[in-house]
């Protein structure tokens, strides 16, 4: 469950109000689009989810944490719950896509059979298992996103966050790569999906929460077309 | 730290160390000729203090005996000089001896006329101290002695030396540290440069749930690993030097005091090894420090 408690975010330096007052609830299970035009708190949102940011007030509840209340040495405890998927994918360049995906179970504390099983099965769930030995580098846009969602993946976390995933993908490899989503959704694991694309929430009737100048203006389940001003 | 944790580090270490080949280069020489110019200025200072001691070992407090003590009781003098403390040698010098010296010294003089011997001069002892900072306090308790009738400490002359001394190893400490601080500063900052290009990768490991220590382990053990590259150029750098200084000074090195090679090499290998492993480990955790607050 990731719950917000009439959470606002204040930003000093520019006296704005990315967040005011929200209050949202997702359960286990679901799949969310997250939508609003440019500046409208999607990212700010994001960013209280992952514990990137603190709120001004309020509370935010994810996976048990009082994510709003961790100390510094809890908060990579808490994200290794959560699998994050970037718009401009975050991969290590000087690792392979084994590696990149490995890695993610290194850091929790793997043993290297548990990684020489597991990252196999993942990268073949992409669809990438011939290019575990490619960098970053000799692959295509979609294939770099397909390897973020199997490191999102390999830990099995009960929340998968992708802000804007689609971002730098042409329309059919943006479909794949939601479709992919919607799959690892299928298996029980929440999906959250942050985007101004207009197109990709049409994709799939699924609940759609609507930001517009920090505050949520809309929250459909099983919206589908959205007639709307706050899209692109 | 489990040790397949450990293995993957020093393999990240070892692997950022050869992809970034031209950062890895410029800081290991940086942190070599830092290295090099701390190192000879150590080979320096451990050679003041050498010529320092020795040349202390030239200062001598003389006692003179009286005139008129019997001769057979003066090696008494000496059992009783050599009980007290800071007294490390105690020469006798008969008065014919010493009317020799003065005649070496001063040469043939008008003073001399008419004196064929050393009646006119005293039966002395001279006395090699181990500190020669604490010969004031001897002095009460050699004028004590039964039979030393005058001390003669060369104060002024010895307090000037002392005086000169301390300054001059206090200021060869003081260049050492000040080179070492500055090696400290170009090494940070080089360092920080090749951390700097691999930013995006620190942060990158942060998103993904790893702790602090995660990520540092294998910048430490990268920068641990050019340190020792690092000191092992510049120690051949410092041995080869001071080698060929030392052979083109052989003929006044037992006089000045200037330390042998091989018992250079110890102390210079401590210093240097340890000095650069420190200065890449350090240079490490500061530089990624800045980078981890995601």
């Amino acid at each position: 469950m990731i719950e917000f408690r009439n959470v606002s975010k204040y930003y000093e330096n520019t006296s704005t109000d990315a967040i005011k007052n929200i209050s949202l609830k997702i359960r286990n299970g679901e799949f969310v689009f997250i939508v609003g035009q440019s500046g409208a708190g999607k990212s700010t949102l994001t960013k209280l989810m992952i514990a990137e940011q603190k709120p001004t007030s309020g509370e935010v509840l994810i996976n048990g944490y009082k994510v709003h209340e961790l100390k510094r040495k809890e908060i990579p405890y808490f994200r290794r719950g959560i699998g994050m998927v970037f718009q401009d994918f975050r991969l290590l360049e000087n690792k392979t896509v084994y590696e990149n995906v490995a890695f993610a179970m290194q850091i929790v504390g793997a043993t290297s059979r548990q990684v020489r099983r597991k990252v196999p099965e993942v990268l073949s769930s992409v669809g990438l298992a011939a290019k575990a030995k490619s960098y970053p580098g000799q692959l295509s846009g979609g294939e770099q996103q397909r390897v973020a969602v199997a490191r999102a993946l390999v830990n099995n976390p009960s929340v998968i966050i992708a802000d804007e995933p689609t971002g730098n993908l042409d329309p059919t490899i943006s479909k794949e790569i939601l479709q992919m989503l919607a799959e690892i959704n299928k298996n029980g694991t929440t999906v959250i999906v942050v985007t101004h694309d207009k197109e990709l929430v049409n994709t799939l009737q699924k609940r759609v929460v609507a930001l517009d100048a920090g505050q949520i203006v809309s929250d459909e389940e099983r919206s589908g077309y959205i007639e709307t001003a706050f899209l692109s | 730290m489990k040790l397949h944790s450990f293995h993957n580090f020093l393999k990240d270490a070892l692997r950022n160390v050869t992809l970034n080949k031209i950062l890895t280069l410029a800081t290991v020489i940086t942190l070599a000729a830092g290295l090099f110019l701390f190192g000879f200025a150590t080979a320096i200072t451990l050679n003041v203090f050498s010529i320092t001691d020795k040349l202390e070992n030239d200062f001598k407090i003389a006692v003179y005996i009286d005139e008129k003590y019997p001769t057979e009781n003066i090696s008494r003098i000496k059992d009783e000089i050599a009980k007290l403390p800071n007294v490390s040698e105690v020469a006798f010098v008969p008065k014919d001896q010493a009317f020799e010296d003065f005649k070496e010294t001063f040469g043939e003089t008008d003073i001399l006329e008419g004196i064929d011997n050393g009646s006119i001069l005293r039966d002395s002892y001279q006395l090699t101290l181990t500190d020669l900072s604490l010969a004031p306090q001897l002095v009460p308790e050699l004028q004590k002695i039964d039979g030393i009738v005058k001390v003669v400490t060369m104060d002024d002359t010895m307090n000037t030396f002392l005086d000169v001394t301390k300054k001059l190893q206090m200021g060869t400490i003081i260049v050492s540290l000040i080179l070492g601080l500055l090696s400290v500063l170009i090494i940070t900052n080089t360092i920080n440069l090749s951390i700097f290009n691999r930013r995006k990768q620190i942060n990158i490991m942060k998103y993904v749930g790893a702790t602090d220590w995660y990520i540092r382990w294998p910048f430490v053990i990268e920068g641990a690993v050019i340190g020792l590259i690092a000191a092992l150029i510049s120690f051949a750098g410092v041995y080869f030097l001071y080698d060929a200084i030392i052979g083109s000074a052989t003929s006044f090195n037992n006089t000045l005091g200037l330390v042998d090679k091989q018992q250079m090499i110890l102390p210079i290998v401590l210093v240097i090894f340890a000095a650069g492993i420190l200065l890449g480990v350090l240079g490490s955790l500061i530089s990624v420090r800045k980078h981890l607050k995601v």
